[in-house]
């Protein structure tokens, strides 16, 4: 990806900051600091619990996966090396913790799932901040339509979902994606490219299935 | 530029990731093809509606739950970082004595003598008079076992036995339950139970204790 120079001199600065936060707040771990706990706590368990969620599209699942990854991260702190940061190592051991909870979830619980898909079980998520300026047609248009992306999502190529959730939803740079997935960043860039044209047939298949898509709310908040 | 080649791009163009005459050339493609720049809206929308359902709000419980797996690992820390102090601790309690004993030895020879035979003067005198001022009392154990204070604000009554280090401030360090089921409630209780901590030398320090159905029933150093 080009990148202007003066561009890449600030990312620099900005990394350096990073890197210097995440020493301290790993030292402070090591020593057992309170508020080193509750620091990274406050700072990752809200998107690890979003990319475990929207890996997964499972509450429970993704709870399970959560726990295990700050398990893991507390634990094995005292062997993390500042050759990544803190957020794409974190990231990385919640990609790996997901996967092993989906090979578990397909083994177990796939045919159940697939047998009785209730609708109102897919819509056990709600958002936390609600738009107070969208009128609640709005807003159940929304709704209707980040369930509908949320089927597709759980449809795509687990791969390519991959790397759309962590750009999309975590919100990471290729780069950043790159380190977390170790692979390439043209591969990066290709999974995210196939993701969406996934993720974007598959809207437009069930936009097609469902040709008067609903925008009365159903049940009044 | 072809419209396969733009729709190649519009995935990173979306992510403001192509830069300078390849996002030029593009862009204009797009303000003129109808095709390329429907492709382009739809994928910036969808990547919208993403970025919208990137906090899906985390359980209460799975809050509290990760506050749990901190805590334990800090106690679980600290007791590990406490247990080379404490040793460290032994080994100037070691050293005292040792520079107790050679003192007298250290001091210059001619004087020697004579503070010899001070000494042993005054102690003479005061061994035989020890077990008359201090009747009744016994001195101070070399170590004392750290036991459970009356006044815990935290009642338990479960059927567990617990294997407990205790700090020098009686606060409890780390907890094993050798017996029984480990719950929310025990947790509780051993989070918030006070007790007296062991002494070596007549100096609080940290100890072991084995704990039983509201009482420590046996205790080793
Ligand atoms: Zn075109």
């Amino acid at each position: 990806m080009a990148t202007s120079i003066l561009d890449l001199s600030s990312d620099r600065t900005t990394e350096a900051s990073v890197e210097s936060d995440d020493l301290r707040l790993v030292e402070a771990l090591r020593e057992g600091a309170e508020r080193a706990y509750e620091e990274l706590l406050t700072r990752f368990q809200q998107p690890v619990f979003a990319l475990a969620f929207r890996l997964l599209n499972d509450q429970s699942e993704a709870g399970d996966v959560v726990q295990e990854v700050f398990l893991k991260v507390f634990r094995n702190i005292g062997s993390f090396r500042a050759q990544s940061t803190l957020k794409t190592w974190i990231y990385r051991i919640t990609v790996n913790e997901a996967h092993n909870a989906r090979r578990w979830f397909f083994r177990h619980r796939r045919r159940e799932v697939e047998l009785d898909t209730d609708p109102e079980e897919t819509r056990n998520w709600k958002e936390s901040i609600p738009d107070r300026s969208r009128s609640p047609y709005e807003e159940a248009a929304d709704r209707e339509q980040h369930q509908m992306i949320e089927a597709a999502l759980e449809r795509i190529n687990p791969i390519f979902r991959e790397a759309v959730v962590l750009r999309d939803i975590t919100d990471l740079s290729y780069e950043e994606i790159a380190e977390v997935l170790g692979v390439s960043l043209g591969t990066v860039k290709s999974r995210i490219l196939r993701g969406r044209e996934a993720l974007r047939d598959e809207l437009a298949g069930s936009i097609k299935a469902r040709p008067a898509l609903k925008l009365v709310p159903k049940t009044a908040e | 530029m072809s419209c396969e080649n733009v729709q190649e791009l519009i995935s990173s163009l979306v992510d403001q990731g192509t830069s300078g005459g390849e996002r030029q050339n593009a862009l204009a493609h797009i303000e003129s093809c109808r095709e390329c720049s429907a492709q382009y809206e739809s994928m910036a929308k969808m990547r919208a509606s993403l970025r919208e359902m990137a906090r899906p709000a985390m359980p209460a419980r799975l809050r509290a739950d990760l506050r749990a797996i901190a805590d334990r690992d800090r106690i679980r820390r600290i007791a590990r970082v406490s247990f080379g102090t404490r040793i460290h601790n032994w080994v100037s309690v070691f050293q005292i004595h040792c520079q107790n004993m050679m003192r007298p030895v250290a001091l210059p020879v001619a004087g020697g003598i004579i503070s010899a035979i001070l000494l042993f003067g005054m102690w003479i005198p005061d061994l035989t008079a020890t077990p008359r001022s201090f009747s009744g009392d016994v001195s101070a154990p070399i170590f004392t076992d750290p036991s459970l204070s009356r006044s815990n604000p935290v009642r338990y009554g479960g059927d567990v036995v617990v294997k407990l280090i205790i700090d020098e401030r009686g606060k409890v360090a780390d907890y094993e339950v050798i017996q029984g089921q480990d719950s929310e409630e025990l947790r509780n209780f051993i989070l918030f139970s006070t007790w007296t901590p062991a002494t070596s030398f007549g100096k609080p320090t940290w100890g072991k204790a084995l704990w039983s159905h509201g009482e420590a029933i046996q205790v080793k150093g």
